[in-house]
């Protein structure tokens, strides 16, 4: 049942997952722009270079995010279309298509993480790092992969959900920003939605993965 | 006749003219001495004496914004700007307000006014009061601080401009003891800082090359063709380089300029906390990088390390956790939406 599944997503995502894992493969190489051999440029060269691969760096946990989103999203446009006659008529129970669907979608987001991987491998070895300044490939590519589920989870869980259900997250997400809205009318320092977004990306907080080190070459 | 009455009249007319200016004056002045009399403002034990002419709400707040800078730099004993009072030259009569004994007995601080812009007058600026109870502890501390500290150490925070320039300070750094620390190398750092004991700093930190090649510098190459031990280093004397940097203290001897050296406290207070950069400042024994590993808890090369990365990143933390750690909250979070979407109707 996992294959047919697995080969029904693919389907939907292939177009998808061939452009996103293009551009995966693309990004680290972006971070040797300036050069193969640094061991021996200049100062100012080994500044600018760093920056750049920070910049870089800066792009890739959003990227994880469009990647996870987009897939989330995917997962469940067949049924959305539909309107879920497909699954209900399948010999299966929810639960159990639903788990099915999920580990399709994280099996097809392991594509892009590949292609990451593989671009932060080339990369690392095209450049002759100077000493102090160190490749991270294998850690880029586990955090990214790790990125892409846990956006995906978020968006899959919010697709499968009833409109109740989605209306009631929507609903506190609202309340929670009105909420805010009347605590800084009053004067207050104390924020809802800043200490909630501070709890999810503080460890251990799910979201936590996105923040920190993404650069692949870093000191 | 008729001339005399007329030089009569023309004098009578000066006195009146010259009585009239002198009483102007008199006045003029008496207003001036009002308007410039020192007046007391407190807040939260700092005393200000400002002239008159600065409005009391004005000086209250400048108190109050002082005392923000100060707690948020928290290098400063509590205790320290309360044994102050901040005084401007421009009051007159301070010896009326100052005249309690608590007053007098407290060192007296210097601080500019703010001068008048369009529509506004005489002002007191915050961060100048702030900046002047920075400087009475820095002149407070023992020489090393006083010689190594830069003479703006703390105040307001560390802003993206602030850290691009502390990046670009060390990675474009001319002397080879900032290109060893880059490649990460602890002891180049400690030397680039400046923050070891060393006995004969011209030798430890700077190479003979590099001491020929600034002073031979388009800003430097007048001065050394002044002296002779000058035109010795500039014709290949390697002594004769080290000799002139110590006696004429050029270069300074601290390769960091002052935004690295003060990159050096931010980081402390950035990762260690504001009493371990107190705790720091107030130490007076061993080297300064002895008292600014103790403040934090660490070894002088860890500290170094974790200035460098710091600094390299712009306010980045070195890798804390494995990475097992920081994949476990993820991989729970998943299983809980997973369960969370098998549960839901759709």
């Amino acid at each position: 049942m996992f294959k047919q599944v697995l080969f029904a997503q693919w389907l939907t995502s292939r177009l998808a997952l061939a452009v996103l894992s293009v551009l995966a493969f693309a990004l680290p190489l972006v971070s040797v722009f300036y050069g193969s051999d640094l061991a021996t440029t200049g100062r100012g060269g080994l500044g600018e270079w760093l920056l750049v691969t920070d910049r870089v760096a800066q792009v890739l946990p959003f990227f994880a995010v469009l990647v996870g989103a987009l897939l989330g999203i995917l997962a469940w446009s067949p049924d959305l279309a539909g309107k879920h006659v497909y699954a209900l008529s399948l010999p299966v129970p929810r639960a159990v298509f639903v788990a099915l669907r999920f580990g399709a979608g994280s099996a097809l987001a392991l594509l892009p993480s590949a292609a990451l991987a593989a671009g932060a491998a080339v990369a690392s070895l095209a450049v002759r790092l100077p000493p102090g300044v160190r490749a991270y490939p294998l850690e880029i590519s586990a955090r990214f992969t790790l990125a892409t589920l846990t956006a995906y989870a978020i968006i899959f869980a919010l697709a499968s959900a009833s409109r109740r259900g989605q209306l009631a997250i929507i609903g506190a997400i609202c309340a929670a920003i009105l909420l805010d809205l009347v605590l800084l009318a009053l004067g207050a320092s104390f924020s809802v939605t800043a200490e909630t977004l501070n709890a999810l990306t503080t460890w251990p907080g799910p979201l936590s993965i996105l923040v920190g080190r993404w650069a692949l070459f870093d000191v | 006749m008729k001339g005399l009455a007329r030089d009569r009249a023309l004098l009578s007319r000066a006195e009146s003219l010259l009585a009239w200016s002198v009483a102007k004056d008199s006045t003029l002045l008496a207003a001036r001495r009002v308007a410039w009399r020192a007046r007391l403002a407190e807040a939260g034990g700092l005393v200000l004496v400002v002239p008159s002419v600065v409005p009391a709400e004005n000086a209250r707040r400048a108190l109050d914004s002082a005392q923000s800078l100060l707690r948020e730099f928290g290098g400063i004993p509590e205790a320290f700007p309360r044994s102050l009072v901040i005084y401007n030259w421009e009051a007159r009569d301070t010896g009326v307000v100052l005249a309690s004994p608590v007053l007098s007995a407290r060192t007296r601080v210097q601080f500019p006014l703010t001068p008048p812009a369009f529509g506004v007058g005489w002002t007191v600026n915050g961060w100048t009061v702030a900046a002047s109870v920075l400087q009475a502890y820095r002149a407070s501390l023992d020489d090393d601080w006083r010689t190594w500290l830069p003479t703006d150490f703390g105040l307001g925070g560390w802003e993206r401009s602030i850290a691009w320039q502390a990046y670009r300070e060390l990675t474009e750094s001319p002397w080879s003891v900032g290109v060893r620390c880059v490649s990460g190398e602890p002891a180049g750092c400690r030397l680039w800082l400046g923050i070891d004991r060393d006995s004969a700093p011209y030798t430890t930190r700077y190479s003979a090359a590099e001491l020929r090649t600034y002073l031979s510098s388009s800003s430097q190459e007048w001065h050394t063709r002044r002296s002779d031990r000058g035109v010795a280093c500039l014709q290949g004397e390697d002594a004769a380089c080290v000799e002139y940097a110590i006696h004429e203290q050029r270069p300074i001897q601290t390769p960091a300029a002052p935004v690295g050296r003060r990159s050096l406290l931010r980081a402390v207070h950035a990762l260690h906390g504001n009493t371990a950069e107190a705790r720091a400042l107030a130490d007076s024994v061993g080297p300064l990088g002895d008292r600014l590993a103790r403040a934090a808890g660490i070894s002088e090369d860890s500290l170094v390390r974790e200035w460098r990365y710091w600094v390299l990143t712009r306010g980045g933390r070195p890798r804390e956790r494995s990475f097992a750690a920081e994949a476990v909250p993820v991989l729970l979070a998943a299983g809980l939406l997973l369960f969370a979407a098998t549960r839901s109707r759709g």
